[in-house]
């Protein structure tokens, strides 16, 4: 046990590298970091909660566990839009809790070294706590996400007001 | 070896908890049968248990003062002296020292003030009977002060199981506890069943010792040594020619062949079938049996029992849940696979799994028979302090009920004995002019009925002043002045908020939160409480609970295209109306008459922000919650149907007017709405769509 987490460590330290799951929102690229990522799943039908804020969509049964989902597009107030065959909901581990967000799509999983993350511009007044950083790969520009910030701090927040 | 004592830590404060309830339940029983030696074994042995397990761990303060303790239960339990009420009172005060001496280890909870006082008490109490009665001495360990050879030999055989170490015991403390006790004259090994080196394995223990023994101690004291013996291990202690000067040369009677089976032919055997080792040292004894022949106490489990961590028996409950989810979808499909014709092996797989649900949500009940004993303790200290007699009884401490509920009745269960002892019961003088017997009567039954489970709590006091209890309804602005309310109403009234009757506020109750907290902790758990009283003769309060927290009897209701559970409990009934009976009010609300009764009619479409569906049925769900009444608008009943409980929270966070959530048979995510939380949603701004909505999660 200790020596396979050691070893685990010991790759992810070493080598400085770590792995993102990109996704795709009205064509921007994004990534998460991969060890966030619970699973992958098909969009299936969620059942809404009354009285919560509209990008979550819902909650749907996850092999017993009832979890909230998270619209993105809605989320960075991006157009809806119709979910197909490529909507898939990324189940990601926030803390304790299990959420699941709706994407677009999912692209690829890239190896970024640490030194290759660009640090935040500042965009004056935005709030741009949850981005992570930006990564290039390839000729795209990919924005990766700090999950905790983006939903945990402020379901928090939520939870509070 | 180097343990770490503080994991073990934990399985201790619970042990020790465990050890002090059987206590203070025995020490209850005491009074009124002094000499009851079963009460008083249970008494010493908690003491006993406490005091080595401390040690161990390394909770010294706990040690020391059950140490005391323990002196003085040895000579209780050996008829030295009798248990006064006095001594009993001192007792039952020692068991909340040791409470909190280790609540203080635990949790770094305040030490508690009386201790030295206590032990003092405990010491004199000893010191007493110790001078008056000779030569007993402080524990069992005393060698001889009395020349008179009282010595009796014994012959303690040790037959340890191969688990031994491994269950952190030592074959030396063993004997050199034993050597306290007495004088050793013998030992002997028995090492027939050490396999040879490579077989060996370290930590196994294939050892068994004979020991001959001289002391003047009892029986018993050399069978509290083997107290912490696993239960794969056994002993024999038989007392072999009584007085004599025993020299190791003492003849083994015939009975005391070695044992049955020994370890060497079958090393497995004592280990893996404790009941077969149990049988056969138990059969042996009954051929020899004189007054002092052989007793083999072998600790085989009369309760036994698993610790399981809650988390885990709960996920296992979850996952149950699931397969009966996943079962029932298969058969759907199966269904439709075939045609509609009904599989007979999957209605059996259906029914195995569906008792599998039922025995796992069973794994969670606990019997109340605990809180009830609880509760003796609360009376009796009630009664002392106020100066009554108060005779209490209690009836189906049997009853089984959730866990959760258990642990969560118990604080209003406390207020209500407190308020039966306190304002129920009147005083000796009252009681006897009212043509009562001079002590009051106070009884607590819990029975299952249903999906339900009762507690009754019954006095048989001077019952609810109607009078009293109006005249403050009405000065306290409860009802209006003019109401005429029925006497059941009347009497319930005690459950409305700041109500409390006590002319005094005593110490014991009566401190303005009163029978309404009762209530709300009873409804927060889903239950429901309800009085009957008759003037002069008593009253009787029954608190009604659901057997699990787990499960909810719920009304599926369907809203749009959404189904919706409405907790059954709230449920009164549901009606159909048409448009012309809905009277709106100041154009702001709607109400209905129902049986001359103005209810309000909340859109249950409008606070859930569901689009209306094209027809309206005028179909209405009465719920009832703290009192009040509404009529809640639905589109469609289907029916009623036992629900498991998820927590939104788990994930998520609390939804104002949701209580949780639950997986249907299709596996789709139904929400339980939570009635009074619907009802504060429409006391907020009506229309909700105009607030800036939250964009955070």
């Amino acid at each position: 046990m200790n020596e396979l987490e050691n070893h685990g460590e010991a790759l992810t330290v070493g080598s400085n590298t770590n792995q993102f799951l990109t996704f795709t929102l009205n064509d921007q690229d994004f990534g998460i970091e991969i060890l966030r990522v619970q699973e992958i799943k098909n969009f299936t039908k969620v059942t809404p909660i009354p009285n919560t804020p509209p990008c979550i969509k819902g909650v749907m049964n996850l092999r017993g566990t009832v979890v909230p989902i998270v619209d993105l597009r809605s989320k960075f107030n991006f157009p809806t839009a119709e979910y197909n065959q490529f909507t898939v909901i990324i189940v990601v581990n926030v803390g304790t809790k299990i959420m699941g967000l709706v994407v677009d799509a999912v692209s690829d999983v890239l190896n970024i070294e640490a030194d290759a993350i660009e640090e935040t511009p500042d965009l004056g007044s935005i709030d741009t706590s949850f981005i992570r950083g930006l990564a290039k790969s390839a000729d795209r520009l990919v924005t990766l996400l700090s999950i905790e910030q983006l939903l945990f701090d402020q379901s928090q927040v939520a939870l509070a007001t | 070896m180097q343990i770490d004592v503080s994991r073990f830590r934990a399985a201790f404060y619970v042990e020790a908890a465990e050890h002090l309830q059987h206590m203070e339940g025995a020490l209850l029983q005491l009074d009124g049968s002094e000499r009851d030696r079963e009460l008083l074994n249970t008494i010493f042995r908690g003491a006993h248990s406490i005091k080595g397990a401390s040690t161990t761990f390394g909770v010294d303060e706990v040690g020391k003062f059950t140490h005391v303790l323990e002196n003085l239960l040895e000579q209780l339990r050996d008829g030295a002296i009798i248990a006064t009420s006095e001594l009993i009172e001192l007792l039952l005060t020692s068991v909340d020292v040791i409470d909190a001496l280790i609540a203080n280890a635990k949790d770094g909870a305040p030490m508690p003030d009386n201790i030295d006082q206590v032990l003092n008490e405990l010491r004199q109490a000893n010191g007493q009977t110790a001078s008056s009665n000779g030569n007993h001495q402080e524990t069992s360990n005393n060698h001889s002060s009395d020349p008179i050879a009282k010595k009796k030999s014994y012959r303690i055989e040790i037959r340890p199981s191969r688990e031994f170490f491994r269950f952190g015991q030592d074959p030396l403390l063993l004997l050199r506890e034993l050597a306290d006790i007495g004088n050793v004259l013998h030992v002997t090994v028995a090492d027939s069943a050490l396999p040879s080196l490579e077989e060996l394995h370290p930590e196994d223990c294939y050892l068994q010792w004979t020991i001959d023994l001289e002391t003047e101690s009892s029986e018993q004291n050399l069978q509290d040594v083997f107290m912490f013996l696993d239960e794969g291990s056994s002993f024999t202690i038989t007392a072999t020619n009584h007085g004599s000067q025993g020299d190791g040369q003492v003849e083994p009677p015939e009975a005391i062949s070695p044992d049955p089976k020994p370890l060497a032919e079958s090393p497995s055997v004592a280990s893996s079938s404790p009941v077969e080792a149990v049988k056969a040292t138990n059969s042996e004894p009954k051929e020899s049996t004189d007054k002092k022949g052989a007793t083999p106490v072998v600790r085989s489990g009369e309760n036994e029992t698993v610790r399981v961590d809650r988390i885990r028996l709960d996920e296992l409950i979850n996952q149950i849940g699931e397969l009966v989810i996943g079962a029932s979808m298969v058969e759907q499909e199966i269904l439709s696979l075939a045609g509609g014709q009904p599989l007979e092996s999957m209605s059996a797989l259906g029914k195995i799994v569906r008792d599998l649900q039922e025995m796992s949500l069973g794994l969670r009940m606990v019997p109340i028979a605990a809180t009830f004993q609880k509760m003796n303790r609360v009376i009796r200290d009630v009664a002392k302090k106020v100066g009554k007699q108060v005779n209490f009884i209690t009836e189906g401490d049997d009853t089984e009920l959730d866990k959760s509920v258990v642990d969560q009745i118990s604080d209003p269960l406390v207020h209500m004995v407190r308020n039966a002892a306190d304002h129920g019961i009147e005083p000796s003088e009252e009681r006897l002019a009212a043509g009562k017997s001079a002590e009051g009567t106070v009884k607590l039954r819990a029975f299952q009925q249903g999906g339900n489970v009762f507690i009754e709590l019954s006095d048989d006091g001077r019952g609810l002043d109607r009078q009293r209890i109006l005249a403050k309804a009405i000065e306290r602005e409860l009802i209006a002045p003019d109401a005429t309310p029925t006497d059941a109403e009347i009497c319930n009234m005690i459950f409305l908020p700041g109500f409390s009757t006590a002319k005094e506020v005593t110490d014991v109750s009566g401190r303005g939160v009163g029978m309404d907290v009762v209530r709300r902790n009873v409804e927060a758990l889903q239950g429901s409480v309800s009085v009957r009283s008759t003037q002069g003769k008593g009253s009787i309060i029954t608190v009604r609970l659901p057997l699990t927290l787990a499960i909810l009897d719920g009304l599926l209701v369907r809203l749009s295209d959404q189904i919706f559970v409405i907790p059954l409990l709230s449920v009164i009934e549901s009606i159909c109306i048409r448009s012309h009976e809905v009277h709106r009010v100041a154009n702001v609300g709607d109400v209905i008459m129902l049986r001359g009764e103005v209810v309000p009619l909340l859109r249950l479409h409008q606070l859930l922000h569901i689009d209306p569906a094209g027809d309206d049925q005028g179909l209405l769900v009465i719920v009832e919650e703290q009192g009040k009444r509404i009529a809640l608008k639905v589109d469609e009943l289907l029916g009623q149907q036992q629900v498991v409980i998820k927590n939104l929270e788990t994930n998520f966070r609390k939804v104002p007017g949701v209580a949780g959530a639950t997986i249907l048979g299709d596996g789709q995510v139904a929400l339980i709405l939570d009635v009074f939380g619907i009802l504060s949603l429409a006391h907020e701004t009506p229309n909700r769509n105009d607030q800036p909505k939250l964009e955070n999660v």
